[in-house]
Parts: C-alpha cells; structure tokens; sequence
C-alpha cells in the first residue's frame, strides 16, 4: 500500500495550520498532538478550517470528502490525519 | 473613525481581524459572550484576545443604549451577521449611521439564510451588499455590492466562505472612503418592488419529496449543507418506514430512474442509488438520533423512502 501515512498528512496540517496563524501574527506550532482540536484548540474560525480543508486537498491532490468521518473528530488531529490517509491510500 | 462592531460567526471575526490592522479605532466589539462549540474561535473570544471592550449583543434591543452609542462618539456601527434586531434608536447613534454587510444580492434574497435559499433555488450567482440600515430589514441604501458565482457543487458553507471573503473587503472600502468625507458614501435606492424576504421557513417544512427532479433534490441537500458545522435549515427529512431520516449528501449520477421515486438502488460510489423523478441521485450521508450516519448503514436494496406529499399534515 502506497501513499502518504498519517504522521505525512500531519506534516501539511502543521504547515497549513501555521500559515494561519502567521496571518494573524502568531506563534507557529510543532508536534501537533492526536488530541489537538484546530478549532476548539487554536480559535479558527469555522472558514479556516475550510479554506485549510481545501488547501490540504490541493497538496495532497485528496478531493477535499469529510463525510465519512465523525463530525466531533472532523477538526481533531489524529482522526482527521488517520482519515485522510486511509482515503488517499485507498485510492492508490 | 471610531466602529462599533456587532457581529457573529466567522463573518464577524474575520471582520475583526481586518479592522484591527486597519486605522479604524475600535469602541466595542459586541457579541453573544457564551462560546458555541462546533464553530470554531468566537468574536467575543477574540475580541477579548485582542484587549477590545466587549458588550454583549443583546444591548442592541434595549433602545436606551443608544445613549452610550453617542455618548461613546461612535461614527460608524458595523452589523456583521448578528442575529439580534437593532432597535431604531441604535441605528441612528452613529455620527455617520450604520451599516450592514448581508450575504445576498439586495434587494432579492433580504433576510435569513439568504445562501441557503440561492442555492436552493438553483441560481448561477449571489452577491454580497453592504447597505445603510433603516428599521425595515435590508431594505436601506446599498453602499457596495459584489457578485460571486455558484458552482453546481457548491453547498451552504462553501457560499458562506465566498461571500464572507468578498463581503469583508467591502467593510474596509466604507470606512476608507468614509474617512474621505462622508458625502463619499454611495448610498443608492433599493428597487423595492424586486425585494424578495426570506423568515425562519426551511422549505417544504424540512421535507425531502422524491418525487422531484434531481436536480432540485440536490439544489435542497446541497444548500442544506454545512457539515461539519450545524445547518439553519438541518438536513431534508425523508421517512422510510417508521425511520425519519435527514439526507445531509447526495451526488447526481445523469442516469435515468425508471422504477417509482424513491426506490432505493444498488451501492454505489460511495454510498447507495435512490431514484428520484428524472434520475438516479447517490445518498452518500444521512443524520439520523443526531449523528451522521454513513447510507450505507440504513439503506437496502428495494426499500423505498415514503413520498412526504402523501403523509398526512405534511402535505403543502
């Protein structure tokens, strides 16, 4: 099975989600836990989430389809990484 | 030039976040104090993060706060997605009026859920109008407008997305040019014989009829549509059996259905065929005791959804 692992997909969240924060002139983050909510967590608004959503899928070339995940996981780092993996590496 | 910012939601902290880099002096920030889970970092939190006054924003149906408004010299109210009525005392406190940004094309789609009901209706564009306030909802002068497309995939939160990107820069424009001269303002007529208002009404009471084109089924899941976060609409319901169901996606396939609307299909991308007037549409996530359930879950080859139009007291 080929394609990106869940610790790869956390790498362009980090990086997704730290360009965000420089925006608003802030800190960068490393090491994101599995338990770190970018919402609840960092204070994002619901569109940036959105916009990062849609960033991670051009990165990834991932068509951008959170159905089938849990909406209270959607916006948690682990689940979300695992998630995205495992549709990537389906489709490989 | 002294704002007093009311606002909500993302429209409302990404409001915030440009006037704090802007040279506009900011006299308050008022919003709902308590945090909604599931929409991400708050205006009020904000606000408060960024060491702004904040006041909450029910402030804005008692009339005699409009003494403090004056008192505190404000020039300008920004209304930003509030979901309180400002009372008409408040509107008129500001030295150079207030303002409202509204996710519609003015005067058509005045009102709540405007997004909802452009894609809903299958329209190609939308718009975003900064107008000044006057009591009667939208209907004062438009100040700015711009126009933003819909996609055929487009759901509720993507448009919400476009028209807050496009709407916040129209804030930032009011306040440069009013800091020019207020006679700079462009303030122009609504049309109000082309004025459309929409209320609290979800169409067909929240009710998904099989027997619709595709098309219009999609237009009605799609517009419902802001999953991960919660819809003002929720998802069309649909009963099969004594099961209540909301249908949260759907994707159109192009290929005729020829068996009785509603039939449920074979499996199929990603979820499971169920046919509708015209076509064969994919149920890919419905909602069902408040979790959002895979299709895949409920559906059975051959059941069929009950047509709401044939249920009693649920008929239009």
């Amino acid at each position: 099975v080929s394609g990106p692992t869940p610790d790869d997909v956390r790498v362009v969240i980090t990086e997704l989600l730290n360009q965000k924060l420089k925006q608003q002139t802030r800190e960068p983050l490393n090491n994101l836990p599995d338990d770190y909510d970018l919402l609840l967590s960092e204070g994002l608004d619901s569109l940036a989430f959105v916009e990062m959503m849609t960033a991670m899928g051009e990165r990834l070339d991932w068509e951008v389809d959170l159905a089938g995940l849990d909406p209270e996981s959607v916006t948690v780092v682990g689940p979300l990484c695992t998630f995205v993996s495992e549709q990537l590496r389906e489709r490989s | 030039m002294k704002v007093l910012l009311i606002g909500e939601q993302a429209a409302g902290v990404r409001t915030l976040q440009s006037l704090a880099q802007s040279e506009a002096r900011i006299a308050a920030v008022m919003a709902s104090p308590a945090r909604q889970i599931g929409h991400g970092g708050s205006l009020w939190n904000l606000a408060v993060k960024l060491g702004y006054t904040t006041w909450p924003a029910e402030l804005v149906r008692d009339p005699n706060f409009a003494t403090q408004v004056y008192d505190e010299g404000v020039d300008i109210i920004l209304n930003v997605y509030s979901m309180f009525l400002i009372r008409k005392e408040i509107l008129a406190a500001p030295r150079l009026g207030s303002f409202n940004l509204h996710p519609g094309p003015l005067p058509r789609y005045a009102g709540l859920n405007s997004v909802c009901w452009a894609i809903y209706k299958g329209e190609s564009e939308h718009g975003v109008t900064l107008h000044k306030m006057v009591p009667e909802i939208d209907a004062g002068p438009i100040v700015y407008q711009e126009v933003v497309g819909v996609e055929s995939e487009e759901t509720g939160l993507s448009l919400t997305g476009k028209c807050v990107t496009v709407g916040v820069p129209l804030v930032l424009r009011l306040l440069e040019t009013a800091a020019q001269g207020p006679a700079n303002i462009p303030l122009v007529a609504q049309d109000l014989t082309k004025r459309e208002y929409f209320g609290r009404e979800v169409p067909e009471n929240g009710n998904l009829s099989w027997n619709c084109p595709a098309r219009q089924i999609s237009n009605f899941v799609r517009a419902s549509d802001f999953f991960p976060f919660p819809s003002p609409w929720g998802a069309p319901r649909s009963k099969l059996g004594d099961l209540t169901l909301g249908i949260s996606k759907v994707r159109l396939t192009g290929r005729p259905a020829d068996v009785p609307p509603g039939t449920v299909g074979a499996q199929s991308d990603g979820g499971v065929e169920v046919a509708s007037r015209d076509e064969w549409l994919v149920v890919r996530q419905m909602f069902r005791e408040g979790k959002y359930i895979s299709a895949r879950e409920v559906l059975r080859a051959g059941d069929r959804f009950v047509d709401y139009a044939t249920l009693p007291g649920l008929a239009p």
